[in-house]
């Protein structure tokens, strides 16, 4: 995987959590800037799943086959159940628990490559 | 009964419906962070342990089982938190809490039945401590949302 997309990813994750709990602090649920950003980050991740799934069916070894499938599917499906599951929290809660869903997506990214790389 | 600092941003609806007494819902407000939390241990835990008994359970069958348990008891935990199962959610959230201290004692105790980090390993140490904070954060909510005579 290409070291400085994944850096670019978890970063932007990482940021996007931050900035989730900041606006949850502020007592604000989660608003449009936060939901376009994890539909960005999303189809970014199931993009980058499916490349990466191809990769391996033609030619890549990684260390792990199994793991990492899962943390491709994880990668993909973290932010949609984060969102739904904040959806219906009407409160600044919402935010925190995207919050909790980016930042365990920036931490899935890190271990997508580590186990990509060998 | 809001939190210090929750200001105007709760709208009045089913979950403060309960009567006066009553228990509060624990997947309401931040018991909703709560149950996300555990929803990721439990399938982090899971797929861990779930590739460690597919691929390599003959290296360490006991921590790998241990693995196995710690996830069955995340899964249990995350769905009587969210289904408001009281009773249920006590006794798992107990059981975690024992686990991860009984576990990472053995862990550092006995290294080498323990090749592969599992969730309880060390604490958690491999998942920033943050299993051995849940349960505790866990008690903390099931007493907070308990019901008052």
């Amino acid at each position: 995987m290409n070291e400085t997309l994944v850096i670019i990813e978890a970063v932007a994750a990482a940021v996007l959590g931050l900035t989730t709990f900041v606006t949850a602090a502020l007592g604000r649920r989660p608003g449009w800037v936060e939901v376009i950003g994890a539909g960005v980050l999303a189809l970014g991740m199931l993009v980058q799943a499916i490349v990466a799934f191809v990769l391996m069916a033609t030619s890549h070894d990684t260390t792990d086959g199994p793991t990492f499938v899962l943390y491709a599917l994880a990668s993909v499906l973290l932010l949609p159940v984060g969102v739904l599951w904040a959806a219906a929290e009407k409160t600044r809660w919402g935010n925190v628990v995207l919050g909790v869903a980016f930042l365990t997506l920036a931490v899935v990214v890190l271990r997508l490559d580590v186990v990509w790389g060998g | 009964m809001g939190e210090p600092g929750d200001g105007g941003d709760r709208a009045a609806g089913p979950v403060d419906a309960a009567p006066a007494g009553g228990p509060r819902s624990t997947s309401a407000g931040p018991g909703r962070v709560v149950v996300a939390v555990y929803g990721v241990f439990a399938l982090s835990a899971g797929a861990r342990a779930g590739v460690q008994l597919a691929t390599r359970i003959a290296e360490a069958p006991l921590a790998y089982s241990l693995s196995a348990f710690s996830a069955v008891v995340y899964l249990l935990a995350a769905v009587a938190l969210g289904r408001g199962m009281r009773r249920l959610a006590w006794v798992t959230v107990s059981i975690e809490l024992v686990g991860v201290l009984l576990i990472g004692t053995v862990s550092l105790a006995l290294p080498q039945d323990f090749p592969d980090a599992t969730v309880w390993s060390t604490y958690g140490a491999g998942y920033g401590f943050v299993p051995v904070v849940l349960p505790i954060v866990g008690l903390l909510w099931l007493w907070r949302t308990r019901a008052r005579r």
